[in-house]
């Protein structure tokens, strides 16, 4: 297949290149798109012009596994711009594991790398008829051929890609084998261990027979002000230094005896931030783990127990969090463009799962590795991480997976016979990983398992469901809508269901106001109050995705409101206010719930299972007793959204007001929307 | 005679995970234990409980405690106190 080079038109403009890549694997044909720049200014990058590619150019009902669905891979608009936290990207797509609209973002350096190649995203169509990758170095696109590289897992693909292609700081995008086979569960990898995770899209990349895509490019984005990106970026960083200086721990180690004294007479403090920062930046997501488990946070026993009581902190959740996982770093990890670094590489010495470097697992994996699978051993979940990364699965749905799988053992539903040997016991971090292992690679209870837990009940069937903790088909994050309803809301209101990071009232309930932008205040909620929450939750799924468009890493707002409006303004060289933001969150936002309507779901095809919302209560940990009203939350988000609660479709007044008219009269007919 | 309290969370000083008694001669508020454990432990966990805004966590045996209204409810002797926080999002 010979390489093509891209046109560039060279048109003078800030913060974009001007140009995407499509690429057809079905014909081979590789072709430059430039759209107009309202594209960009109204959708800026990431999931925005993701979600606005694929609503133009996909259309519906299309199999997910099929040619006609389209993959796209995002960068965030201030990728490459080194704005701080603004390294994020997105891949979009339809999902396989939902039949919704798919999205996953991932950090790392990949999604940098791509806009350096002088491109601002990539969609991908067809199937290629045999494994090939995708290289993009600067305008030099190729397809290649992947036969060697098919079977290699996602670390070994990136190291044979760097010594094949002789070039240094290539970034790789790639699926395991897990998206080889098309498991529902299957993401895409970069930087051996980044992931975008969510959404079955790994199975979308498996389906094209695309087994990575390698770039590597030196083009600049230009920037409209650059000094004043300097200066409004230097507030941005003010939160970092915060962290205690070595000096001020230093005086802390000496005067440990005394410590309570000497803050209590006000001759010693330490700025919340700046702990924050301290802290996350040493353990990352590991950190507080334990409380979680503790609070009722993290599920417990697949969603079936109380963390203080199936899981105790002294015996068992302390083991699997932040010092008791940080002790095996051996390096920091951070994103591009990331002040903080809140990821690690770790090494396991000896054990049964000895491991050389790998990343350190995020809270989700090890609250599912852990708590829900009542798996005390860390060191077994370092190794799970590592199996998820390297075969190319998403550890949320993975871990629901196997806990399915122990409950429906436990329940009789399955047999030693359909388990291939494995005793199936909580805890039995041996039998976890070996399970794992035949997720990863298709065989067994594993082949059915590899599609999640929704297909899986329904292949096994006997009463497998009620084992199964899922929405809409996508296993169920770590955060207990029980303790705070607001996650539960989020999980069946999003256009992709059974999602943490999309935004909504559970941070608020939390009290950790993830916020980023600066100048936006959120009024306080209380936890278990159902009614009047739908405007903030509202506002907050706005925020998220506008992040998510922008590439800001969600943790960005844990330190504080940044000048986010201010810097694309200075970036782009069109003036951005917090209004703007938000309403391009909503326009991205409501173009993803038209990908469903148009779909044929309908809000009610979304709920939880009844044990996460309370029915019947646990009767142990903190959150016994507790039965959680999400109907309520997300009939008062629909209305704050200004969609109908009976069909999902935003009203035509609403897509008038985003400036989407011919949305509104595709929905709506002629004559309402015009 | 003592209540024993868990304390995970990242307090005034950095990240905290302790176990601790605090003794009791005889039943006390909520609020007045939050006060020996904040003279105990200089972790500022009554202070803490009047300006919470969810972030931290209270619970008595096993029961969540909305600071702001259940601070007078009694503690006793054998009683568990959990003060906790965690990270959202991750």
């Amino acid at each position: 297949m010979a390489g093509q080079s891209s046109q560039d038109k060279n048109d003078e403009r800030f913060g974009y290149h001007g140009k995407i890549l499509i690429v057809d694997l079905s014909t081979g044909k590789i072709h430059v798109e430039h759209p107009p720049a309202a594209f960009y200014e109204d959708y800026l990058g990431g999931l925005g012009t993701g979600v606005k590619y694929l609503i133009d150019n996909m259309a519906p009902e299309v199999d997910p596994l099929g040619p006609d669905n389209i993959l796209g891979f995002v960068p965030g608009i201030l990728n490459g711009t080194n704005v701080p936290f603004g390294g994020r990207w997105t891949v979009v797509g339809k999902s396989p594991l939902t039949g919704t609209w798919g999205d996953a973002n991932s950090g790392g350096f990949f999604g940098t790398e791509l806009r350096k190649t002088g491109f601002d995203a990539l969609f991908v169509k067809g199937i290629s008829e045999e494994p090939v990758y995708l290289s993009i170095n600067n305008d030099q696109v190729d397809i290649k051929p992947a036969l060697d590289l098919w079977g290699m897992d996602t670390t070994e693909v990136e190291e044979k890609l760097e010594k094949d292609l002789g070039r240094t700081k290539v970034r790789v995008a790639s699926i395991g084998p897990a998206g080889e086979k098309l498991s529902l569960i299957s993401g895409i990898f970069n930087d051996k261990g980044r992931t975008a995770a969510r959404s079955g899209l790994g199975a979308v990349m498996g389906s094209k027979r695309l087994k990575a895509v390698v770039v590597k490019g030196d083009q600049k984005i230009q920037i409209a002000d650059p000094v004043g990106l300097k200066e409004f970026k230097k507030e941005a960083l003010e939160p970092m230094k915060l962290r205690p200086s070595r000096l001020t721990k230093i005086m802390m180690a000496l005067t440990k005896p005394i410590l309570p004294w000497l803050i209590k007479k006000g001759l010693l403090s330490l700025d919340d931030v700046g702990v924050m920062v301290e802290g996350f930046g040493k353990h990352g997501t590991s950190m507080l783990a334990a409380a979680s488990v503790e609070m009722g946070d993290a599920p417990c026993k697949n969603w079936s127990g109380g963390g203080s009581d199936d899981f105790p902190m002294k015996k068992a959740s302390s083991k699997i969090s932040d010092d008791n996982i940080t002790k095996y770093k051996t390096k920091k990890f951070a994103c591009q463009a990331c002040p903080l670094g809140c990821g690690a590489i770790l090494k396991v010495d000896k054990g049964p799962y000895p491991l050389e470097e790998t990343h350190r697992p995020e809270y989700e994996t090890l609250a599912v590795f852990g708590s829900v699978l009542l798996n005390d051993d860390a060191e077994s979940i370092i190794k799970a991480n590592d199996i998820c990364n390297r075969s190319g699965l998403d550890t949320i749905s993975a871990g629901t997976c196997i806990a399915f799988a122990i409950e429906c053992y436990e329940n009789k539903i399955l047999t030693p016979e359909e388990t291939d040997g494995l005793e199936l016991t909580w805890g039995n971090s041996e039998a976890i990983l070996g399970l794992l292992e035949k997720i990863g690679k298709r065989e067994g209870l594993g082949d059915i398992l590899a599609d999640g837990v929704r297909i899986a009940a329904g292949k096994i069937g006997r009463g497998a469901e009620a084992f199964a903790m899922h929405a809409g088909g996508q296993e169920l994050p770590m955060h207990d809508p029980r303790l705070n309803p607001g996650f539960g809301t989020t999980y069946i209101t999003d256009p992709t269901p059974g999602r943490h990071t999309q935004g909504g009232a559970g941070f608020l309930e939390f009290g950790f106001y993830i916020m980023p932008f600066k100048g936006i205040e959120m009024s306080e909620v209380e936890r278990y109050q159902y009614s009047g929450k739908g405007e903030a939750h509202a506002l907050l799924s706005k925020a998220q995705i506008v992040e998510d468009a922008m590439g800001i890493c969600i943790f960005a707002g844990m330190f504080g409101g940044s000048p986010y409006a201010e810097m694309l303004t200075a970036i782009m060289g069109k003036k951005y206010t917090n209004d703007d933001l938000l309403k391009i969150g909503e326009r991205a936002q409501i173009l993803r719930q038209v990908f469903n309507v148009r779909e044929g779901f309908k809000p009610s095809d979304f709920k939880l299972p009844d044990r996460v919302i309370g029915r019947p209560p646990l009767t142990k940990g903190l959150t016994a007793g507790v039965t959680v009203d999400v109907d309520t939350m997300a009939r008062e988000f629909f209305e704050a959204m200004d969609w109908s609660i009976g069909t999902g479709k935003p009203s035509s007044e609403r897509l008038e007001l985003m400036g989407l008219p011919e949305i509104a009269r595709e929905l709506h007919g002629e004559g309402k929307g015009a | 005679m003592a209540v024993d309290v868990t304390i995970n969370g990242t307090f005034n000083l950095g990240l905290v995970r302790k176990n601790l008694e605090i003794k009791v001669s005889q039943p006390i508020s909520f609020e007045d234990l939050l006060k020996k454990v904040e003279k105990q432990t200089g972790i500022q966990v009554h202070q803490l409980a009047l300006s919470t805004r969810g972030k931290t966590i209270f619970s008595l045996n096993s029961k969540i405690i909305q600071p702001s209204t259940d601070l007078s409810c009694e503690v006793r002797d054998g009683d568990q106190v959990k003060i906790l926080q965690a990270l959202s999002g991750g």
